[in-house]
């Protein structure tokens, strides 16, 4: 058999070595993940972008949802997503204004897309998405939700007017 | 196909060239522990997360403001120690009053601790600069038993500060209202003394055991050197930061 033959036994041997690490380096990643996911929590570490779904309506910026001017041409709309629409669902903007979307779900994952921009984020309850965007182009934006929430996630939807 | 056969075939293998000796055989499989021990140590230190930063999260932007005496207070002039900003107005009452007694419970634990003036700095800059002026900033700055080493009152032009609070860091300030009430976002920074912003205050983090964590944390970091200063590193970016 093979360990009659020395050589044969060594070439066994090297394979194993090789096929040990590249098993055990799987299986080592999916336990870090199972374990990160699970025991640990995952979450996002800067506690910043963290936030009590019970509290939103307390915290700043979302206890007033809306359009807020931070600076000339600059602007900070803060938006709540639930089943099965967006709070505000509509924000008006003057064309070259820069804005920075803060969103946070109340209940389940959401997304926000708008299309014809850059900005595509998911809305995770718990958590707050943000993303700044330039809107050169005047027109009407369509916001979507692309995240599948439930049986009314067709009908969730808003506009961004640009001026 | 034969060179093939060649390298597939181990009898046509010169003799010896797949022959490691025992001690080849160690170093090969300890090298393999040696990857799965460091890959677990890895594992560890950022599930763990042993060692704690602040996260850097952006440079303070520059500004030039003046303060409660007139002198000129720039973001150069806060490199080397430790600062908290503040943004608020002299007249924000109750709106205020939390965020208040919290910086003025900080001077209180600083000053017991002999850290006041020489390693931290308080700053309040002031978005109304239309009725803060110097006399106003004077008058609050002694409401708060500030003196003028450890805690400065700035305020300026209100096109920079619109550009600075609002547009640089995002935080939000209205107009005043009829009764000269300001809505705004309740905020402080913590800018570490190479002029790194490395966290932002709101709600219940902002308490005075928090910033009394925080200093410490930022302390132990940029006092480290050799070893720990790459673990500090590491820390950095496995974003091993506090609660």
């Amino acid at each position: 058999m093979i360990l009659r033959n020395p050589q044969k036994f060594m070439g066994y041997l090297f394979e194993v070595a090789w096929i040990l690490p590249s098993v055990a380096i799987p299986v080592a990643v999916i336990t870090a993940v199972v374990i990160t996911a699970f025991a640990v929590g995952l979450r996002v570490p800067d506690v910043a972008g963290r936030i009590e779904p019970k509290a939103i309506a307390v915290t700043e910026p979302f206890d007033e949802p809306g359009l807020r001017e931070l600076a000339p041409g600059k602007y900070q709309a803060a938006m709540i997503a639930q089943v099965f629409l967006f709070t505000p669902n509509e924000i008006e903007v003057p064309a070259g204004s820069e804005v920075t979307f803060v969103l946070t779900s109340r209940d389940v994952i959401h997304g926000f897309k708008i299309v014809g921009t850059s900005v595509n984020m998911m809305v995770v309850p718990g958590q707050i998405s943000k993303l700044t965007v330039r809107f050169d182009q005047p027109g009407e934006y369509l916001i979507v939700c692309h995240e599948y929430c439930g049986s009314g996630h067709h009908v969730m939807s808003g506009k961004v007017i640009v001026r | 196909m034969r060179g093939l056969k060649l390298v597939l075939a181990p009898e046509r293998i010169p003799h010896g060239a797949l022959r490691l000796n025992q001690g080849a055989w160690i170093i090969m499989y300890g090298l393999v522990a040696l990857g799965l021990g460091l890959f677990a140590l890895t594992f560890w230190f950022a599930v763990a997360r042993p060692v704690k930063v602040l996260p850097r999260i952006a440079p303070l932007p520059a500004f030039a403001l003046e303060d409660q005496y007139g002198l000129p207070i720039n973001s150069n002039d806060l490199l080397g120690r430790t600062v908290f900003i503040n943004f608020s107005y002299t007249r924000c009452g109750e709106d205020c009053a939390a965020q208040r007694e919290q910086l003025v419970a900080l001077r209180e634990q600083l000053r017991a601790a002999g850290r006041l003036g020489s390693e931290v700095l308080l700053l309040t800059i002031s978005f109304d600069p239309e009725r803060d002026t110097r006399e106003a900033l004077q008058t609050y700055a002694a409401q708060l038993g500030a003196d003028r080493r450890s805690w400065r009152f700035a305020t300026g032009d209100p096109v920079e500060l619109k550009a600075l609070i609002g547009g640089e860091l995002g935080f939000y300030y209205g107009q005043p209202d009829a009764n000269g009430t300001i809505k705004h976002d309740q905020r402080v920074i913590l800018v570490d003394s190479n002029g790194m912003i490395r966290a932002r205050y709101a709600g219940e983090r902002l308490h005075v055991q928090t910033f009394l964590r925080d200093i410490e944390l930022v302390r132990q970091e940029l006092g480290s050197s050799g070893l720990m200063r790459q673990v500090y590193e590491a820390s950095h970016l496995f974003l091993c930061y506090p609660d």
